[in-house]
């Protein structure tokens, strides 16, 4: 059976998806595991699942472009030109 | 410029340079006695054949005393076991257990080099002349240890009847008054708790197999039996020390 | 051809991809035979330092070499779970390894003679091979590049373990000394053929669809430029009278390795070829039933 592993470099830090291992049971996977992503002392922490129990997700769909709640969608350079002007206090180089 | 022939092992080369270990058939073998120092070698006198190396005649260290004994025999059983186990690396049943079975023989042979370190101190030698320049009987393991065990179910037969007997050991050592080795005998204990689960894990799956049985009934006898060596012990002896007797004793490697 | 020639694009602008995107067929079976050849040369790369585990003189050289040589192992199972998730199973990787069917790097098919040996694989060897592989970490695979890193960061202590061996017996007695310069002169040649011969960048598939980002000639040359003036310092000689860099140009000119002797070694008549698969033979041969116990669930 595969197993893929996850690893965690330091505490605080996100697990992340470090590779995969064969073996038969979820006990030889651990050791196997933590040989080849531990002897080092490169990882504080591993967590392992068969890989079956993951599964992708590839297709994002934004056909008619929502930015409406992404920072891109708000673009106010120009209102706030417009606006300072209108109260007087516009800025040097902005006139006109 | 033409290909040239593939180089035949059997052809010996210059047999005289230091280290060089090839025998008759370009195998592995112990290299013929005049490598290592010519008629010295063969000296009969006391100290024995390798007198050039090892500790002077009269200043082998006194290990008469409890405590020197008792280190020797637990790092002797580490260093030959760890360097039999070593003998897996590369040639495992399959890659995942070779990169895991490596580490605990790695981890035997870490153990001894503390326990030697130890001992030193007391003996007024360093790790390294303990663990190669004394004579095969000198050394104080046990005969399961020493056997060459190229099987798997063998060598995991081995593996679990060690570590059930090296667990009962331990835990004697860490009640120990000598707070040093209890100390030292406590981070062993630590690091085989690894050593145990990989045993047990193998012992759980190969329970009804046959020659795992049989290996088991072959192997425990031996545990613990220190009445004398076989001759795998010189066997491996004298391939782990080759390189370090083709220079005189001292020379840094 | 539209596909191929966006993919082509896609790669040579520095884009990976995942084992489930689409690839042209001629990318995919190129690189999984690349890939497939790396891992035969960890595992055929284990059997000649395997020998000096067993025979190492001090207890730093016996573990730094077990932990080097386990390393290499654990290359080749990074490289093989690779390998299978591009469609052919390890078994099947090994089953063509041990008949001679696929290849492996040609240093692992010369015999180890001494403890000179060891130090000058470790050093030199090794440092042909990371050369190779930061070449590796841009690959336009991206499960491979992935691997790689952690390849590279491992390989990292063999390098130095490599030198430390050298300088010891640098240091060492006349007959130390004289090990390493026998042992430079054996490995020199094969040292020289290790990047492959000179075919241009432009005319290696694996450049053109950047599973290299180099071209043999650069791995070697980068090769020279930082390995001869470390060899040149400890008073070592290459074996090789025409070993000279050209001020001007910045490059290193040789004397030009046998590319036939390269061609028959790969095709499996190394020194010590046979022996070597062999040995594999047999050790999988004889732990055939671990496996079959193992996957009878």
């Amino acid at each position: 059976m595969i197993y893929e592993v996850f690893r965690q470099e330091r505490k605080g830090q996100a697990f992340q998806h470090a590779g995969s291992i064969e073996a038969p049971d979820e006990k030889f996977a651990e050791s196997y595991a933590r040989e080849q992503y531990g002897r080092r002392g490169e990882s504080t922490a591993l967590w392992i699942a068969p890989r079956e129990a993951l599964h992708p997700i590839e297709d994002f769909v934004d056909e008619l472009n929502r930015n409406y709640h992404r920072v891109d969608g708000y673009p106010l350079k120009e209102k706030l030109k417009e606006a300072r002007e209108r109260a007087g206090t516009a800025k040097p180089g902005e006139a006109g | 410029m033409s290909a040239p022939a593939p180089r035949s092992p059997e052809k010996p080369d210059d047999r005289s340079r230091a280290g060089a270990v090839e025998g008759e058939g370009g195998n592995r073998e112990v290299p013929p006695l005049d490598l290592l120092g010519g008629a010295e070698a063969n000296l009969e006198e006391e100290g024995g054949t390798w007198g050039k190396h090892g500790f002077p005649h009269g200043s082998e260290p006194k290990v008469s005393d409890e405590r020197g004994r008792l280190l020797l025999e637990i790092a002797d059983d580490e260093l030959v076991l760890g360097w039999r186990d070593s003998e897996w690396t590369g040639i495992a049943p399959f890659l995942e257990e070779d990169v895991a079975f490596s580490s605990i023989a790695q981890n035997e042979i870490g153990h001894a080099r503390a326990l030697y370190e130890l001992a030193a101190q007391e003996l007024g030698t360093t790790a390294d002349e303990l663990a190669f320049d004394r004579q095969p009987d000198e050394y104080r393991c046990c005969e399961l240890v020493e056997l060459r065990l190229p099987e798997w179910e063998r060598t995991i037969a081995r593996h679990v009847l060690y570590e059930e007997a090296d667990e009962a050991r331990l835990a004697k050592l860490k009640e120990s008054d000598d707070s040093e080795l209890a100390s030292l005998a406590g981070k062993i204990d630590r690091e085989e708790v690894y050593h145990r689960m990989h045993a047990q894990m193998w012992a759980d799956r190969l329970k009804d197999e046959p020659r795992f049985v049989a290996a088991l009934e072959e192997l425990r006898p031996l545990v613990d039996r220190r009445d004398g060596h076989t001759p795998d012990l010189t066997e491996l002896w004298e391939q782990m020390t080759e390189v370090r007797r083709s220079q005189p004793a001292g020379t840094t490697w | 051809m539209a596909r191929e020639d966006e993919f082509l694009e896609y790669v040579q602008s520095g884009s990976q991809v995942e084992v489930d995107d689409w690839m042209p067929d001629e990318y995919r079976a190129r690189l999984r035979k690349f890939i497939e050849m790396h891992g035969n040369s960890e595992l055929m790369g284990v059997l000649p330092e395997r020998e000096w585990i067993l025979r190492a003189p001090t207890l730093q050289r016996k573990l730094a070499l077990t932990a080097k040589v386990q390393d290499e192992v654990g290359h080749a199972q990074l490289i093989y779970r690779v390998v299978e998730d591009l469609g052919k199973p390890r078994e099947q990787c090994l089953e063509d390894l041990i008949s001679g069917k696929s290849k492996f790097h040609n240093v692992f098919h010369y015999p180890t003679k001494t403890w000179g040996d060891v130090g000058v694989i470790a050093w030199l060897v090794d440092a042909a091979a990371i050369i190779s592989q930061k070449a590796l970490l841009k690959c336009s695979y991206a499960p491979y590049a992935r691997i790689m890193k952690k390849i590279c960061w491992e390989e990292s202590f063999h390098i130095l373990h490599g030198r430390d061996v050298v300088l010891t017996l640098m240091l060492g007695t006349d007959d130390q000394r004289e090990l390493v310069q026998e042992a430079l002169n054996r490995w020199w040649g094969p040292l020289m053929q290790f990047h492959g011969n000179p075919i241009t960048p432009d005319e290696d598939p694996m450049y053109v669809w950047r599973i290299k980002s180099q071209g043999n000639d650069e791995a070697r040359q980068q090769f020279l430029d930082g390995y001869v003036p470390q060899i040149w310092e400890l008073g070592l000689t290459v074996p090789d009278p025409e070993l000279r860099k050209d001020e001007e140009t910045g490059r290193w000119h040789y004397t030009e390795p046998d590319w036939d002797e390269l061609m028959n070694v790969v095709t499996g008549h190394g020194p010590k070829t046979e022996d070597r698969l062999d040995l594999r033979r047999k050790a999988r041969e004889n732990s055939a039933w671990v496996r079959s116990v193992l996957l009878a669930a």
